[in-house]
């Protein structure tokens, strides 16, 4: 500056009789400044076109409108400012009332918004101290939350220990007992959640079995249930698993007995219920055999309800809709060997065994779904009129002949009279024909019904008892950012964390391959001029060559 | 706009104006061009766009340098690996910890180790080797088979147990101690004793016998066994110190049934078949693994290099 001024000073001849006075402006005069001055009403125009003939179009275009909504924020804001300029001083900047042509002559109202370099300039200077902010925050963000991430380490009254991991993620271990039927862990899951489960430990689904084997040195008749992707499917197949906790229902794809089973759901007080016909909570853990992965879970969900979560195995739970299955499955096909081994432990079991006491035998009628009771009438007599009148309201009784099964009265009045016929003679059988499957109850319910059976509720669970051993569990949570309680900011950063995250957990393979797709992508962009200027070059000598040869045709 | 302080003659001095004399003006505007630039929305779009990419880069690049650091220095790190094994790191060490079930066999623990690390195991728990002496026990009220300790030992005192003791996994040690095998990766995948081929081809894996080029590396751990030098990459293995019934084993058995009390009629699938041939025939090398019941916790510790 003192250069140009003195520049001027010797340019100004002394003679001239004038003053001469030097106007330094500073910046902010110059920002601040309101003149009529014109400016270019294309300033305000989104530009969608986009070239063609160029490389990278999806990529441009992206860009394009990026361009675009940035530049109708910053519209936007001149617009607001604009307006509470007028509102103030009652004029448009620049322009008194009385002027409402420009210098050229047009309608100012009809040239739009004028763009302040003022409210431009406090735009930038709000980036750039937003822009500095958010860099401070995310080296505060990545050395409190990420490199000196607390662990919050603790553990419940259902003995899980938690830690917590950077990105908001929680790692939950447990020992889950195979004898355990839906076992609460405890841990409460939001919608959105992300889980993934490993496991270690294997168990055999029945003791007895596994005792008699071992007494016989013989090969174990079902597989170990070996927690991993070293799963092996139990030998016996859908037999079990169409009776299995899931398997019973035609929407459970591939049930696998002895596999491990997860439900999500909202907590309760007490066991959970034992009917599980319909429900498509429960979800079964198939680990991926055939993973590349090595450090990665191999079987992974996303919580669609909240709740906590439970695991079990899938063994067969001898609730009442599935002790009808199995009865009626058995008595339609009682050569059905699987189904005899499944059913006969059944009626060996104590209160089965205790309420056959009071009957002889049961013989099995190879028809769709009647059993047949012998009852020795030589014990007590008014046991019979009990399990009579209590089986009367709910089945259909056919008394039988001795000698033929096939049943002899369906009248009720005659059916009374038969029996208080048979009633007189001592040690005279009664045969009674139950239908099991239109009196919708199973045989043990009849037997609860005629006061045989000496407890009053059977534990369905009873065949879970038998499972022996444990499995030590790994869940892994990232939970849902938009369920979480913690400031807006620190959720996008960990949604970036996680970003990184997932992106640094590639395998090498993919990491390369993406390297080699930037490394051509920019390649093509640097060389992108020089592909264009070599493409005119070979059009202009076409050209050339073309108006050449035309002009020689003309000349001649 | 005028500024009065710059106003001055040409020597520099402030005047006072003579309002007969004109006075030329000169104003200088350096920014002119800056603040025209500023009034196009186009720059500012520029200098958001700029900023923007400016801070995406400084946090994908910080977010980076936070992930090595944890790799290389970490803090609370908690991972799992596909079998279950659960790690945890800090700078200096590494504790890896996994629940082995004493009825498998060279159980797959998936923890990789590499030729030069140096480890440290530790286990507890109890198992019994024979579920059937158990229920005997239990119905006789008279507990004969002890439950055996990581660090092994005879379960009865019946000769039989010590004339069985050289078929053995490791026959010089222990019997029922905890016994650890470094497996190559690509070997590993194939310990599994319910495939027939699997066991025929890497039999000395599972029976511990050096044959065929083959030479398993097999570490006695019992409670406790602290620095143990890697001498090759592989994946750790478990399993009890047991009898795994390979062919050779099975073969090396023949002509001693009576003194080992095997049986030579056993009813075995309504067939009369001797014992031997039954797992010979059903390729049950894990048979006498299958009736264990209990689990260790396995510990590992190692150094981070």
């Amino acid at each position: 500056m003192p250069s140009i001024i003195q520049a001027i000073k010797d340019a100004i001849l002394t003679e001239i009789s004038s003053d001469v006075r030097i106007q330094d402006r500073s910046f902010w005069s110059q920002l601040l400044e309101e003149k009529k001055k014109d400016h270019d009403p294309s300033a305000w125009s989104m530009r969608w076109k986009v070239r063609t003939d160029k490389p990278f179009i999806v990529t441009r275009f992206l860009f394009r409108c990026l361009y675009n909504i940035l530049l109708c924020f910053i519209w936007l804001c001149n617009t607001i400012y604009e307006f509470i300029f007028r509102w103030f001083s009652g004029r448009w900047r620049g322009y008194s009332k009385e002027e409402s042509k420009d210098i050229k002559g047009r309608d100012i109202f009809k040239r739009g918004i004028r763009p302040s370099a003022g409210i431009n300039i406090i735009l930038a200077g709000v980036a750039l101290v937003a822009g500095i902010v958010a860099i401070v925050y995310i080296i505060v963000f990545n050395i409190n939350n990420v490199v000196l991430a607390p662990s919050n380490l603790r553990t419940n009254t259902n003995g899980i220990i938690s830690i917590d991991q950077p990105g908001l993620e929680t790692q939950h271990y447990f020992l889950l007992n195979a004898a355990n039927f839906w076992t609460p862990t405890g841990i409460a899951l939001s919608k959105g959640d992300k889980v993934y489960i490993t496991a270690s430990g294997s168990m055999y689904g029945d003791i007895y079995n596994m005792d008699t084997c071992s007494r016989m040195n013989k090969k174990l008749e079902y597989s170990r249930s070996i927690i991993g992707p070293n799963y092996l499917q139990n030998k016996t197949g859908t037999l079990n698993t169409k009776y299995c906790i899931y398997g019973r229902n035609p929407f459970d794809k591939d049930a696998r007995f002895g596999s491990l089973l997860y439900q999500v759901s909202p907590p309760i007080p007490g066991p959970k219920p034992y009917n599980t016909d319909g429900d498509t909570t429960i979800q079964q853990i198939v680990f991926d055999t055939n993973t590349q992965k090595k450090n990665d879970a191999v079987y992974q969900f996303e919580v669609k309800e909240h709740g906590d979560l439970y695991f079990c195995f899938n063994d067969i739970l001898l609730d009442t809709t599935i002790l009808k299955k199995l009865e009626s499955d058995y008595f339609r096909d009682t050569s059905n060997r699987d189904l005899k081994k499944l059913y006969k432990p059944l009626l060996e079991c104590g209160w089965y065994r205790d309420s056959l006491k009071k009957i002889d035998n049961i013989a099995f009628k190879k028809d769709t779904s009647s059993v047949v009771i012998k009852i020795c009438s030589y014990k007590k007599k008014d046991s019979i009129q009990n399990v009579l009148d209590s089986i009367r309201k709910g089945c259909i009784i056919n008394p039988l002949n001795t000698n033929s099964w096939e049943s002899t009265s369906q009248n009720s009045l005659n059916i009374q009279k038969d029996i208080n016929r048979w009633l007189w003679l001592p040690n005279t059988p009664v045969f009674l024909n139950i239908d099991i499957d239109s009196s919708g109850l199973s045989l043990l319910d009849i037997l609860k019904k005629a006061n045989w059976v000496d407890i009053t509720e059977h534990d369905p669970t009873i065949w879970f008892q038998d499972n022996i051993g444990e499995v030590l569990i790994n869940v892994r949570v990232e939970h849902n950012l938009g369920h979480t309680a913690i400031p807006f900011p620190k959720k996008m950063m960990t949604l970036c964390y996680r970003g990184v995250e997932h992106f640094r957990k590639w395998p090498k393979k993919r990491h390369l391959t993406m390297a080699g797709y930037m490394l051509l992508a920019i390649t093509l962009a640097c060389l992108e001029p020089v592909m264009i200027r070599g493409i005119r070059k070979i059009r202009r000598r076409k050209d050339k060559a073309k108006s050449s040869s035309e002009q020689a045709t003309e000349a001649l | 706009m005028t500024d009065e302080k710059d106003d001055r003659d040409l020597s520099g001095d402030k005047t006072e104006q003579d309002p007969s004399k004109g006075y030329v003006n000169i104003v200088i505007n350096k920014y002119e061009h800056l603040v025209a630039a500023l009034s196009k929305p186009k720059t500012l779009v520029k200098t958001i766009i700029v900023i923007s990419t400016i801070v995406m880069t400084i946090f994908v690049g910080i977010a980076l340098i936070a992930l090595m650091l944890r790799q290389y220095y970490p803090y609370n790190s908690v991972r799992s690996n596909k079998y279950g094994a659960t790690i945890i790191k800090d700078e200096d060490t590494e504790i890896i910890y996994w629940l082995f079930n004493s009825a498998d066999l060279w159980a797959n623990s998936g923890i990789e180790v590499k030729e030069g690390d140096i480890i440290s195991v530790r286990t507890s728990g109890a198992f019994n080797t024979a579920i059937h002496h158990l229920t005997d026990d239990a119905k006789n009220n008279k507990p004969q088979y002890r439950w055996i300790s990581p660090t092994g030992g005879k379960q009865s005192d019946e000769t039989r147990d010590l004339l069985r003791n050289k078929y053995r996994i490791a026959p010089n040690e222990e019997p029922n101690v905890i016994l650890m095998q470094v497996v190559k990766e690509e070997i590993s995948k194939h310990l599994s004793p319910l495939d027939p081929n699997n066991v025929k081809e890497y039999a000395p894996y599972f029976d511990g016998r050096s044959r065929s080029g083959q030479s398993p590396e097999i570490y006695v751990i019992g409670m406790e066994k602290e620095n143990i030098k890697i001498h090759q990459d592989g994946i750790l293995h478990f399993a009890v110190n047991d009898i795994a019934l390979t062919d050779a084993i099975i073969d090396s058995m023949r002509g001693h049934e009576n003194e080992l009390k095997l049986d030579s009629t056993k009813i075995s699938n309504n067939n009369k078949e001797p014992e031997l041939d039954y797992y010979e025939k059903n390729n049950l090398v894990n048979a006498w693994f299958t009736d264990n019941v209990g689990s260790f916790l396995i510990v590992i510790e190692r150094k981070r290099q």
